[in-house]
């Protein structure tokens, strides 16, 4: 079957079955940002986003997201390289230790921050607790993200929370 | 997982859905909403399957008392509605909420649910203390109470050529109360060692009415009748609350696992069952016990 979907801006057409799943296509297809973790929708590794809202592409199928969106970690920085301020923030806060969940963190965060720009400790929290991060590390994806946050509000000139 | 799957069907209507669900051309067709997780077992044999994501089932509404939530609505959106929020001192949200994370509630669906006979999730046992009715669309359209899902002889209620395509409940008016309380190995285990929902209906000072439900830790949730009559146009107060639910206890019959053993659970539901009624009380009151 023909699968018609907009990856990161860009619309794509992809032979696929109706057996494949969303993570098999997309790592088929490059996009190796997206890891392979549990395979079982628990995890978090293989987050993206799905019309905005985070899902865990190993047990999403691929034909379920004809017609719709997907960013994946390799849709969040501009096109000439400049990093997306959660991005940074990660980077600036020591919020990536041996990286292999940050995909997942930040596009939890992102679908966060776009629906909330002035989230609280519990909220990021909430928001990030479906990426299971095996470095244990979660204090500084937490600062990394309350950070990102205050930035994102600062370029649109809003208030600080 | 899905060895025998040849197609995957857009269905644009519910009527469309179950004309391919129904339809008797040797395939083996199968209702999806989006992730697979919940209902992996039924799609061993799946040769065909149906997207009903599409079709108008993923609303949560509340119209004066009548809450309505759609078979494909996924608990997130259950999490976020302002309605759902504001009646019942938000039960449903919390229950809702109690399952796992945003991501694997961004994808799970009362369908699902009930297709793939989960029933563990707090969210049942608080709509089972609702008196939920779920309507099944299939050749024929039927309302059925949700605890007909949960006995023995009905596993199999929802057939693959069905469709639990809304869940529906009254609230109860005036001073009313509910409460969620749930124990579990860590704040965010998506799994309840046991969890106990209770909704009271106060007039002055009497019960108007009592539902008491409790799951997580058993076979499925269970709704217990015995105590609610016990409350029933009686006086609350501290002590009757704490002599109803110690015989909590006597009426379930849960399971022994890795989360806890049977008796363990037999000796927490009657502290949960008094929490609940307590915490119940205090909202439909406005004072505690």
């Amino acid at each position: 079957m023909n699968l018609h979907v907009t990856i990161n801006n860009d619309p794509k057409d992809f032979a696929c079955q109706p057996t494949d799943t969303l993570l098999d296509i997309l790592r088929r297809e490059g996009y190796s940002g997206v890891k392979v973790g549990c395979s079982n929708g628990d995890c978090g590794i293989c987050a993206v986003l799905l019309n905005g809202r985070t899902v865990n592409s190993c047990v999403v199928l691929a034909a379920h997201c004809q017609n719709k969106t997907i960013e994946t970690i390799e849709g969040l920085s501009a096109k000439d390289g400049t990093l997306h301020p959660l991005q940074k923030a990660f980077l600036d806060e020591g919020g990536a230790q041996c990286g292999f969940c940050t995909p997942g963190l930040i596009l939890s965060a992102k679908e966060l921050l776009d629906a909330n720009p002035t989230p609280t400790d519990a909220d990021v929290r909430e928001a990030l607790s479906g990426v299971i991060c095996r470095c244990t590390g979660y204090v500084k994806p937490i600062a990394a993200v309350l950070t990102a946050a205050a930035e994102i509000r600062n370029a649109k000139g809003g208030v600080t929370a | 997982m899905f060895a025998n799957v040849q197609e995957y069907y857009y269905a644009t209507s519910l009527r469309d859905a179950l004309k391919k669900l129904g339809k008797n051309d040797g395939q083996i067709p199968v209702p999806v909403t989006g992730a697979f997780h919940l209902i992996s077992s039924k799609l061993r044999a799946a040769t065909c399957l149906v997207d009903i994501s599409a079709v108008d089932l993923n609303y949560v509404k509340v119209e004066g008392r009548k809450l309505s939530i759609g078979g494909a609505a996924n608990f997130q959106q259950i999490v976020a509605s302002k309605e759902l929020n504001e009646a019942l001192n938000g039960l449903l949200p919390k229950a809702a909420q109690a399952y796992s994370t945003r991501i694997q509630r961004n994808t799970t669906t009362l369908q699902d649910v009930v297709f793939g006979y989960a029933t563990f999730f707090d969210l049942l046992t608080a709509l089972l203390a609702l008196d939920t009715q779920v309507t099944v669309q299939g050749k024929q359209k039927r309302v059925v109470p949700l605890a007909s899902f949960f006995s023995k002889e009905n596993r199999a209620i929802l057939g693959n050529t069905e469709i639990a395509v809304d869940f529906s409940a009254k609230l109860p008016s005036g001073d009313a109360g509910a409460s969620l309380q749930r124990v579990a190995l860590t704040d965010g285990d998506a799994v309840a060692i046991l969890n106990v929902v209770a909704v009271l209906k106060m007039t002055g000072k009497k019960c108007a009415e009592a539902r008491i439900a409790v799951g997580g830790g058993l076979p499925a949730p269970v709704r217990l009748t015995v105590l609610e009559q016990e409350l029933s146009d009686k006086p609350v107060d501290a002590a009757l609350v704490a002599s109803v639910s110690a015989k909590a206890a006597d009426l379930i019959q849960p399971v022994s696992d890795v989360r806890g053993s049977a008796q363990y659970r037999k000796q927490i539901s009657s502290v949960l069952v008094r929490r609940a009624l307590a915490e119940a009380y205090q909202f439909a009151k406005g004072r505690s016990l």
